[in-house]
């Protein structure tokens, strides 16, 4: 309805969610692309008994990052597995217990995020210095920095993303009291 | 506290959070992590698992299998294939009593070796197959049972997610679970069939549409010449050929079968003419979301399971059951009620992932075939899917029904008599591991 004001209103948040989007896509692209690397190197192999090099490293790395890549989006979409169905009985009848619970949930995931990030951007930094790559040297390589690179930029999505999720709900929390 | 009160409190803290609402893997995972750091008294080894589990661990050619399953799984199920199969099934089993149901259960069987994820299944044929056996007088009890009793052959009948995801935690061959699920989900089928015509004999009120008036006008409307009949089932001889063909006649590993599955999936659904470029990029985001939060749950599983090896809670655990002398297959019954048990409120991942690495130590002394082990775990843990307080496959079949005058319970108690009948499947896999292992 009033989605101009929004946009200009809430510009910073608009710009988030296409970011978010963008990284999904990102990933949506990967799956398909990997399908097809998958099925060339088949072919190859059985037509002109030439195998595509590297194939096996190629598939190892995108599965990181389409995973990494997707996880925002699955976040905000509410796609993580969760068992709601007993939640969702509890607490129907206590908006405010759901949304103080949800609170408690959405810090949760920051906590998680934040713990891999802590771990990973090491890792992230070593591969770029240090010039690691994956394969077999002479025949296939494949640098791992970028692929870590995307795990470091994906965490700190999912984090922003659960962030967005908590000052949802606190706003919701707060807005209930004051309807009390 | 010694590092088992450590295991036990964390396997407790995360089955109540879990409970509680809380994202699974971030209950796995979160829980994992503190525990860990109390045990080895600061966060470097808890981040080092963690990153190994979401980095190293990730990077595996074998997961492959899991995105490129799924997105044949979400493209085979756009082509309706699903109902071409169906009116196949209904052509086929005009003369049996209580034919439509017996089709459903033979259409899903079909699909399920095209397909590897069942709630795919349950949501297909609760569109296809429940209002055409509502049209020939079926009572509605009857039809969505049967959709959500057979819903569940997709997890076990190859390619399926769940033997992959068993395989991945148990450090299996993907080939080697297929290969196990094919007996066991036949022998459901059948004995679900078995039970069908049963009904439609003994107790004929139940199924409805049994009179003769009913069944004259069924067998008069389902009419296919055997050049429809070809069209119908080309697609699935082909991907199956494809798949199943490649992988145990060595031709494929199970990711390059997954890729050529999911190329012939999206070469039939454009020669059919169901994709267009937005159906096709909906399929591509809907796979990227499945794949994220299904491998997201092995990297906090992998991290739980870490965990779980430095309390020596598995460990302990096991000797605690040795000295009961419950035997094995006491300890076996013991576990099949706990899958049971959360089976009723959690998906079969998740199920997976919380109690095969607590009890494979356990299992492991009594030097049971872990192929078999895992079909058991499967079949266990799909019966809680069909049982109250929330059975998930129900549930999906309550959202998906078009008639909207069938109630949630009538679904649950549709589905009850099928829950029996895995049951005592389960307990003749159990008797006789050799039905699993025949072709391993």
């Amino acid at each position: 309805m009033n989605n101009k004001k929004t946009s200009g209103k809430f510009g910073v948040a608009k710009a988030f969610e296409l970011w978010v989007m963008a990284l999904n896509n990102i990933g949506t692209l990967w799956i398909f692309l990997l399908m097809l690397l998958i099925n060339a190197d088949v072919f190859a192999r059985f037509l002109f008994n030439r195998p595509i090099d590297g194939v096996p490293e190629m598939v190892a790395l995108s599965i990181v990052g389409i995973v990494f890549l997707q996880l925002g989006d699955a976040v905000r979409a509410g796609r993580l597995t969760r068992s709601d169905g007993f939640f969702n009985k509890v607490v129907a009848r206590r908006p405010r217990l759901k949304l103080a619970l949800n609170i408690f949930y959405d810090l949760c995931g920051m906590a998680f995020f934040v713990a891999i990030l802590v771990g990973v951007y090491p890792i992230f930094i070593q591969a770029y210095q240090g010039g690691y790559y994956a394969g077999t040297e002479g025949i296939f390589t494949v640098p791992e920095w970028p692929v870590k690179l995307i795990l470091v930029i994906s965490c700190v999505t999912v984090i922003l993303v659960f962030f967005t999720l908590l000052v949802r709900h606190i706003g919701g929390l707060i807005k209930s009291g004051e309807v009390e | 506290m010694t590092g088992m009160e450590v295991g036990l409190i964390s396997v407790v803290a995360i089955l109540v959070l879990i409970y509680a609402g809380m994202y699974v893997p971030v209950a796995l995972g979160l829980v994992s992590f503190v525990s860990v750091w109390y045990l080895r008294g600061s966060t470097e080894a808890p981040i080092y698992l963690l990153t190994l589990a979401a980095s190293a661990g990730l990077e595996e050619y074998h997961y492959g299998v899991i995105p490129l399953f799924v997105l044949m799984g979400l493209l085979v199920s756009q082509c309706d294939l699903g109902r071409d199969i169906y009116e196949v099934a209904n052509y086929a089993m005009r003369k049996i009593k209580g034919g439509l149901g017996v089709a459903t259960v033979a259409a899903n069987t079909a699909f399920a070796a095209i397909t590897g994820v069942s709630i795919a299944s349950a949501s297909v044929f609760a569109r296809v197959s429940v209002p055409e056996m509502r049209r020939f007088g079926y009572t509605p009890r009857f039809a969505v049972g049967v959709v959500a009793g057979s819903s569940v052959l997709g997890m076990l009948i190859p390619p399926s997610v769940m033997l992959i995801i068993y395989a991945i935690v148990t450090e299996l061959s993907v080939a080697d679970m297929f290969k196990a699920g094919i007996v066991p989900g036949l022998l459901l089928a059948l004995a679900y069939v078995a039970m069908i015509v049963c009904m439609a004999v003994f107790f004929p009120k139940y199924i409805g549409g049994q009179d003769e008036e009913s069944l004259a006008f069924a067998e008069q409307q389902s009419s296919l010449s055997g050049k429809e009949i070809a069209g119908k089932i080309a697609p699935f001889l082909v991907l199956i050929l494809l798949v199943l063909g490649g992988i145990y006649g060595g031709l494929f590993t199970p990711t390059e079968a997954g890729a050529v599955g999911a190329m012939g999936a999206l070469i039939i659904a454009l020669i059919k003419r169901k994709l267009s470029r937005s159906v096709l990029w909906k399929v591509l985001g809907e796979t990227g979301n499945i794949v994220a939060s299904l491998l997201l749950l092995i990297v906090a599983a992998t991290m739980y399971s870490r965990m779980l090896a430095i309390s020596g809670l598995p460990a302990e655990f096991g000797l605690w059951l040795a000295g009961t002398d419950l035997g094995l297959i006491g300890v076996l019954i013991v576990y099949v009620v706990m899958l049971i048990i959360m089976g009723t409120i959690l998906d079969t991942t998740s199920i997976i992932l919380i109690m095969v690495p607590l009890f494979l130590p356990v299992m492991l002394p009594y030097g049971i075939d872990l192929v078999w082990f895992g079909i058991i775990t499967i079949v266990g843990a799909e019966i809680g899917l069909l049982t109250p307080p929330l059975g998930i496959s129900c549930y999906v079949i309550k959202a998906t029904l078009p008639d909207k005058d069938i109630s949630l319970f009538d679904v649950f108690a549709g589905a009850f008599p099928f829950a029996v009948v895995m049951l005592l499947v389960l307990v003749l896999l159990i008797a006789f591991p050799g039905i699993s292992l025949i072709f391993v």
